[in-house]
């Protein structure tokens, strides 16, 4: 069986699981809203995935994990190739600042812009 | 509706784009010397122009002094200057159809012109507002849900984002701003750069490797602007700008301010941060900038936001040219703030403001101008006008009818005449109206509207029906007076304003002096005299919903002590004339069975004592009835059957309108009758008495062979017979058989 790509706040959620495992999935909400700050609809979202994934499964209403750590890979996220998901980021929430793509050249430049301004004051 | 939504949203978009080219000037000019936070206030001003509606007038508004912003922001008017030689075409057919038959009894015997329908016709400048209001909301609604789409779709997203728990951090920073909302921080693979997510209860979601990757210091400069963020609800006033964009999508004005507007919002709190660190830190701020853009590339590169100057280089020389700011500055940018505020956010001053002015004045030195005053109401439909408060109204600058315009005002009948080029103001009014307000000295007295006796819809409120020229008459509700309800006509305030500027015409009541009737009985028509009393007819502009031509008058009679009494108000008018004559001690006239909508649509032959009492109706089969007269004691008219089918019946009834007989049948169209005998028309005129023994005879030998386009009863007895139209008609009389010739 090869390994199950799990991505970072899903891994946080598996932490969960290992170490209650089986739990019910009522109780799996409650620690998931303590732990992670999750909605209930959040927490079964997720619940679901990772059943399709095989990483879980979810009878009766209680979780159990299929896997363990070893057969987890953690992996990087492919959010930006959304560019609806990047666009709404940009246009609905205050972000500490878009992100650019910045060449060695132009990276240079603003370093100098700071320095230069550092030296004025002084 | 839609239309009047697009020209107001439009009205709107010019406002704020004035505001904010002002705006773009300003940060141009001063950049240097303001924070950043003073033109992310002065964006608000545009943001609230942009989807807020109204606002207050002001003498300061920037609205008084740009020409070009006040004639745009009447759009609609400009619209109206258009409309205006439409409706003054209309108007021209109108008096053509409503005039041209005369005061005539018998028309269009043979022809019948048919009636111009104004509706029918089809203005450019409506339909172009209207394809463009179409694609306006067209656009705007597939924005709007692609936005609520991507904004639920990335909510999604960061619902999963993962509590990350450094208390401490968070409360040091919100302390440094002053923020005691709790607000918890998350972290989150999937989001390249900090946000602030939520929007009843926000919190702040770091990318996974800033929250694992970051200098504890760098970390605190991160948090403490989200934390100013959510402050300053700028995480509330984005996505409400992106609705505005939403709505103004078609202003690339709008667009580039809200670029502009976002970058300050973000300078603004680059600035915030660096002013509530006790040290320096502006180059580990501006470093942690750069190190955060570099940290991944990512391949989408600004897209819509990218433009202009990198926003990362503007935001790092403001960040590096940030000094804390002065006292000076701090008051001199907050005064100015003020003066801009009021300036971009308050609109022209309209003249209802402007005549209270005045008026002050004018009460002071005892002239009068323009105190009395008929405004329309801007950009409103009739019944959103009646839905508001008086006083929000907002009014045309220029009111459309004044005391000037007017000889003098009919107390009793609120009705006065006007000047052709009066009615030329007014622009086209659709059926359900369109809004004014009657100012007196400056007050708002009432909500009034104009309206057109085409229209089936029905107010309550006051009209004033444009179809009449002329003389016309604010009248309460169309097609009726409402009941149990104070008539907003009677203000005290109007008939003080009136009588101070002598437009006052006390009606009937005070005439004592006889030459003074000449006023009196132009505004109504003197029909005959009987025992003392005066009776007089005059057409009221109500009811007539349909057909075209049909009107409603009143009767009404006076005697010599003045006083007046109303005998009936439905008084059916056509072509300008109505058909009514004293039979024996009553009145007898075509009217209507009553006041519902439907009793509009057909005449009734009704008869009134002389007092007015005692009303009874005659329901003629298919509003027959035609040419009611009145002989030896009975009234006669002419049967009904098929349009163009003959004989005709010619019908008697007694003037109580209790018995109907018919009385001949006739080959031809029926005249009248006088003295037992009936006039009809055919291939020239002829005469029947009525014993259903006498054969016809043809009374007007002259008329044999000639094609009779019509013939109107002039007096009682006398007729002009029309030939053809152009010839001039040539006079009969009944029952000599001479004619005269007109010269």
């Amino acid at each position: 069986m090869g390994k199950i790509k799990i991505f970072d706040a899903e891994y946080k959620f598996m932490n969960i699981i290992w170490e209650h495992s089986p739990i019910p999935s009522t109780e799996l909400v409650k620690v998931a809203s303590r732990k992670l700050g999750w909605k209930k609809s959040t927490t079964y979202t997720v619940i679901r995935r990772l059943c399709e994934r095989g990483a879980i499964k979810n009878e009766n209403s209680i979780v159990y994990s299929l896997i363990n750590r070893e057969q987890v890979m953690r992996s990087e996220t492919e959010e930006h190739l959304d560019k609806v998901y990047d666009g709404s980021l940009k246009l609905f929430f205050t972000a500490f600042l878009q992100k650019e793509k910045l060449s060695k050249d132009e990276v240079d430049e603003l370093k100098k812009i700071i320095e230069e301004y550092g030296k004025k004051e002084k | 509706m839609l239309e009047n939504t697009f020209n107001l949203l439009i009205n709107m978009s010019i406002i704020a784009s004035i505001a904010a080219l002002l705006i773009v000037l300003l940060r141009w000019v001063f950049g240097r010397h303001f924070n950043k936070a003073f033109f992310y206030a002065l964006w608000a001003i545009v943001l609230i122009r942009l989807l807020v509606p109204f606002s207050l007038p002001s003498v300061f508004s920037i609205f008084n002094v740009i020409p070009l912003a006040h004639t745009e922001i009447n759009s609609k008017s400009h619209i109206y200057n258009v409309n205006d030689s439409i409706s003054s075409n209309m108007a021209q057919q109108d008096s053509v159809s409503w005039n041209m038959p005369g005061d005539s009894l018998i028309n269009g015997i043979n022809s019948s012109v048919p009636s111009p329908n104004p509706e029918v016709s089809v203005d450019p400048i409506q339909v172009i507002t209207f394809v463009f209001s179409w694609i306006w909301i067209l656009g705007a609604t597939v924005l709007f849900i692609f936005s609520i789409y991507a904004y639920l779709r990335t909510s999604h997203k960061l619902n999963e984002a993962v509590l990350y728990i450094n208390d401490d951090m968070v409360l040091r920073c919100s302390k440094k701003i002053k923020l005691s909302r709790r607000i918890e921080i998350y972290t989150s693979d999937r989001i390249p750069t900090p946000v602030v997510f939520g929007l009843i209860k926000p919190r702040i979601i770091l990318p996974l490797e800033i929250a694992e990757g970051c200098a504890e210091s760098e970390l605190e400069y991160i948090i403490t602007h989200e934390l100013v963020h959510i402050k300053r609800f700028d995480y509330i006033f984005k996505p409400v700008s992106v609705l505005a964009l939403c709505l103004h999508w078609f202003n690339p004005v709008i667009w580039f301010s809200f670029i502009l507007s976002q970058k300050d919002m973000e300078m603004a709190c680059d600035e915030k941060v660096l002013s509530v660190f006790d040290t320096d830190i502006r180059s580990e701020y501006a470093s942690s900038l750069i190190k955060l853009a570099v940290k991944k590339n990512i391949i989408l590169n600004g897209g819509l936001l990218a433009f202009g100057e990198s926003s990362i280089k503007s935001r790092i020389k403001g960040v590096m040219r940030f000094k804390k700011s002065g006292l000076f500055i701090g008051i001199a940018s907050t005064i100015i703030l003020i003066v801009i505020g009021t300036i971009l956010l308050t609109n022209g001053q309209n003249n209802a403001d402007d005549s209270i002015g005045k008026n002050i004045e004018s009460e002071n030195n005892g002239g009068a101008d323009n105190r009395f005053g008929i405004y329309l109401v801007k950009d409103l439909k009739t019944r959103s006008a009646i839905e508001k408060n008086l006083d929000e109204l907002v009014l045309e600058s220029d009111p459309i009818i004044t005391e000037k315009d007017m000889e003098q005002y009919n107390w009793s009948y609120h009705s006065f005449k006007l000047g052709k080029e009066v009615f030329d103001r007014i622009p086209n009014v659709p059926t359900d109206g369109l809004p004014f307000v009657v100012v007196a000295d400056g007050e708002r007295i009432y909500l009034g509207a104009f309206w057109t006796s085409l229209s089936s819809v029905s107010t309550t409120l006051p009209v004033i029906d444009v179809l009449l020229k002329d003389s016309v008459a604010i009248n309460w509700g169309y097609p009726f007076t409402p009941e149990g309800v104070s008539d907003p006509r009677n203000d005290k305030r109007i008939y003080k304003v009136l009588e101070e500027t002598d437009k006052f015409l006390k009606s009937y009541e005070t005439e004592t002096d006889a030459q003074e009737d000449s006023s009196l009985s132009s505004m109504g028509t003197n029909l005959w005299e009987k025992d003392g009393w005066i009776y007089y007819i005059e057409q009221i502009p109500r009811g007539g919903v349909i057909p075209l031509d049909n009107h409603v008058g009143r009767i009404y009679r006076q005697n010599g002590e003045g006083s007046t009494e109303i005998l009936d108000e439905l008084v059916a008018y056509r072509n300008n004339s109505a058909v009514i004559f004293p039979a024996d001690d009553r009145i007898v006239f075509m009217g209507y069975a009553g006041t519902d909508v439907m009793d509009f649509k057909r005449n009734v032959i009704v008869s009134i004592k002389e007092d007015g009492s005692d009303r009874r109706t005659f329901n003629t089969e298919y509003s027959g009835g035609r040419h009611l007269c009145h002989d030896n004691g009975y009234l006669y008219f002419e049967g009904w059957t098929n349009d163009g089918a003959f004989p005709r019946p010619v019908c008697r009834l007694d003037t109580e309108l209790t018995k109907n007989i018919k009385m001949a049948d006739i080959d031809g169209s029926f005249i009248t009758v006088y003295d037992g005998y009936a006039y009809y028309l055919n291939d020239s005129i002829y005469r029947l008495k009525l014993d259903w023994t006498s054969k016809p005879e043809i009374w007007d030998k002259a008329a044999l062979g000639k094609k009779i386009v019509s013939i109107e009863k002039t007096s009682d007895n006398e007729y002009n017979v029309f030939y053809d139209e152009s010839s001039k008609p040539y006079i009969l009389r009944l029952p000599d058989e001479k004619r005269y010739t007109t010269r």
